[in-house]
């Protein structure tokens, strides 16, 4: 597992690193009843405190993305793919949204845009 | 668990004062507690590891308050570092850590080299004198043995006060290593709010003797009453640098 955070992004700590464990599950890296590193020896690794790191496992605990077992660690768990393919569907639909607008307000033509995407996509 | 418990101090009769602090330290964690100069922070850190005599209160280490009959087995569990140093002047260095680290039972000599290793302090210990170091030498030399007293609780005095931010960031880790590795506990102090790094676990805000907010880092960081604070000693720290 391959994890990066930028301490100076804007992005909280903890968020950066959800998303990114999010990613790995969903792209099928790491499986279900797959280990994930400690509490401990991922904050060491990523030299960020405990706590933020025990706040990203929490919240893909809540998510139903991973589970804990006492006095061993954190397994990855058998989520529901359907909903999360769904929901990184719906996320781009929202950044897509954001991005057609500001597009709107630089006074960009829909073919103006298509024509960049296309480009943009072929390379 | 470090704790301060009912804390009360005061220099003179109109003095400082530090009143009624209540805290606990969780092992494991790291600590800053940051506060302007003046705050009270090394007072309480001072009473907290025994150096002051408390007017009311108690220190108390894993449920055992600390008094004269446990100061000793408190003082191997716990290290203390500022930037003034134990060394005797008349000792080298390494004479230093051979007579100062028979005190401590847990001392690692091989682990105190490697650090230095680590931190690359490369002098001759055997000829030269604390005072012969540069500021960021004394405190490479002071956290190495610190750390190698394998400590339950470290607490720092605005320990990187002045440092290159290199050598800050050598020592910052070392001390994380020992927090997540086994577990140790940190208490360390500054002014400066960009001292508090990420590995921060939890933050206490200090002010006029007081202990203003306490909790996890995120929590106090994005507090309304810390953004007033924050704009206040980031001014400080420019008047400073005008002066």
């Amino acid at each position: 597992m391959n994890i990066k955070v930028l301490t100076k992004s804007g992005v909280p700590i903890y968020e950066q690193i959800t998303e990114q464990i999010k990613n790995e599950i969903v792209s099928g890296n790491l499986k279900q009843g797959e280990p994930l590193p400690s509490i401990r020896s991922l904050a060491a690794d990523l030299k960020i405190s405990v706590i933020t790191t025990k706040r990203a496992y929490e919240e893909l605990e809540k998510e139903g993305l991973i589970y804990s077992v006492a006095g061993k660690g954190f397994y990855v768990d058998n989520p529901d793919m359907s909903y999360l393919e769904e929901k990184r569907t719906l996320g781009l639909e929202d950044e897509l949204t954001k991005w057609i607008d500001s597009a709107k307000e630089a006074g960009l033509a829909k073919e103006d845009v298509i024509s960049m995407i296309s480009i943009i996509w072929g390379e | 668990m470090l704790s301060i418990k009912n804390m009360s101090y005061s220099y003179g009769k109109k003095g400082f004062k530090i009143q009624d602090i209540n805290i606990d330290f969780e092992g494991g964690y790291f600590t800053t507690l940051l506060g302007k100069n003046g705050a009270g922070k090394t007072t309480l850190l001072s009473l907290m590891y025994k150096l002051l005599l408390p007017k009311t209160g108690a220190v108390v280490l894993n449920g055992e308050e600390i008094g004269m009959k446990n100061l000793c087995d408190f003082k191997r569990d716990v290290a203390y570092v500022d930037d003034n140093g134990w060394c005797r002047e008349s000792m080298t260095l390494n004479e230093n850590v051979d007579f100062f680290s028979s005190l401590y039972d847990k001392f690692d000599k091989k682990e105190f080299d490697d650090y230095l290793n680590t931190f690359e302090l490369d002098c001759d210990l055997n000829e030269k004198h604390f005072s012969e170091l540069s500021k960021g030498e004394q405190m490479k030399y002071l956290i190495a043995f610190a750390l190698a007293r394998k400590p339950k609780y470290l607490i720092m005095d605005e320990p990187f006060t002045n440092l290159d931010p290199i050598v800050k960031t050598d020592l910052i880790e070392a001390i994380h290593r020992e927090v997540t590795g086994r577990n140790m506990g940190v208490i360390m102090s500054t002014h400066l709010v960009e001292d508090v790094s990420d590995i921060t676990d939890y933050i206490a805000i200090m002010e006029e003797g007081k202990i203003k907010l306490f909790g996890d880092r995120d929590t106090v960081m994005t507090d309304k009453n810390v953004m007033s604070l924050r704009e206040l000693m980031v001014s400080d720290e420019i008047v400073d640098s005008v002066k």
